[in-house]
């Protein structure tokens, strides 16, 4: 039984592991070239899709933002799931 | 005495009456807009879609009847802002290129430098303004309506692009920009450019989840602040006379024959 502490630290966990799995799917889709191209831009910060799964294992603040925005996107994908 | 009072104060009256009747008041729609579009060699933000972005936005103002003031890379320096800002005096002002919190940025020698921030957030005073760029909208944006800004449409979050996808957050990005300059409401830009969204987020949902997720983010950030029912246009009063409308009368005169 966790505490309710305990549980939120796991949950931050949950959302990055997912996020680091999002990003993996993601870049093994990709011909191996695109996966060390140029693709976001946030700033005057760019990514490679390689570059941003390392921001989200090494929980930069863009890493963190990145994780964030793929745990809303899924939200957004369940809610159109059944429209 | 009060015979002469009387007299006098009844020419006065006429005088009045027939100055009032000479002078008509006109009112026109003011079309200024001023873009602020940075494009820093080697940051892909300005070079590979906000500087693209302004242009297609100031294609539409054209091609709407705005008369635009566009300053471009190096020439977006404070001063030149500042100056143009004074000198121009635009009913709109749009900018495409970075924000912080507290700052809207230039360009001053390639570097990114701020323009618009805490210290001459005054120059929004009476101004319509919109910017794509990271935050402004959470610190800047409420101290520019502070100064009087008529309305500021910002994201109070980071902006991120994808740039495989680039013509899509291009699209989205502009949507708000061509409504205002269409000479919609900041409400109906906004209503438009979150309908923009929606349609890309359903175009890349299937193609790209962190694309998807990415213009999704973008979307939920758009902010408007001020009036939401005010226009980005401006209004011009000037004031007809005899004078100017006298070497009309000749045509009037005979048109009516």
């Amino acid at each position: 039984m966790s505490t309710y502490d305990e549980q939120r630290k796991k949950e931050k966990q949950l959302t990055k592991d997912l996020a680091i799995a999002d990003v993996k799917e993601w870049i093994g889709k990709l011909p191996k070239e695109k996966a060390k191209s140029p693709a976001i831009v946030v700033g005057t910060k760019t990514f490679t899709p390689e570059e941003i799964r390392k921001e989200v294992e090494n929980d930069t603040e863009y890493g963190k933002e990145f994780a964030k925005i793929l745990a809303k996107s899924r939200i957004e994908l369940a809610k159109r799931k059944n429209q | 005495m009060s015979k002469i009072i009387q007299v006098s104060t009844a020419k006065l009256v006429m005088d009045k009456l027939s100055y009032a009747n000479l002078i008509k008041w006109r009112f026109a729609v003011s079309k200024k807009l001023l873009i602020i579009r940075p494009n820093v060699p080697g940051d892909n933000y300005t070079a590979m879609f906000s500087y693209q972005a302004a242009e297609q936005v100031k294609s539409k103002a054209i091609a709407e009847g705005w008369t635009v003031t566009d300053l471009q890379a190096n020439n977006t320096n404070r001063v030149n802002v500042e100056q143009k800002i004074n000198s121009v005096n635009p009913d709109f002002i749009i900018h495409y290129d970075h924000g912080s919190q507290y700052a809207l940025y230039g360009q001053n020698n390639n570097a990114i430098t701020a323009v618009l921030d805490a210290a001459n957030v005054d120059l929004f005073n009476g101004k319509a303004a919109s910017t794509v760029s990271c935050e402004s909208a959470s610190g800047l944006g409420p101290l520019a309506i502070d100064s009087n800004a008529k309305a500021y449409l910002g994201y109070d979050e980071l902006h991120w692009v994808h740039l495989w996808y680039v013509n899509k957050f291009i699209e989205a990005s502009n949507a708000a920009n061509y409504a205002l300059l269409e000479g919609k409401t900041y409400q109906q830009a906004y209503d438009l450019a979150i309908q923009k969204y929606d349609e890309k987020y359903n175009e890349l949902a299937p193609v790209d989840v962190s694309a998807a997720g990415l213009i999704l983010h973008d979307r939920d950030h758009l902010q408007i602040l001020g009036n939401a029912s005010a226009k980005a246009t401006g209004i011009t009063i000037s004031r007809i006379t005899t004078a100017t409308i006298a070497p009309k009368i000749p045509k009037i005169v005979r048109r009516l024959k």
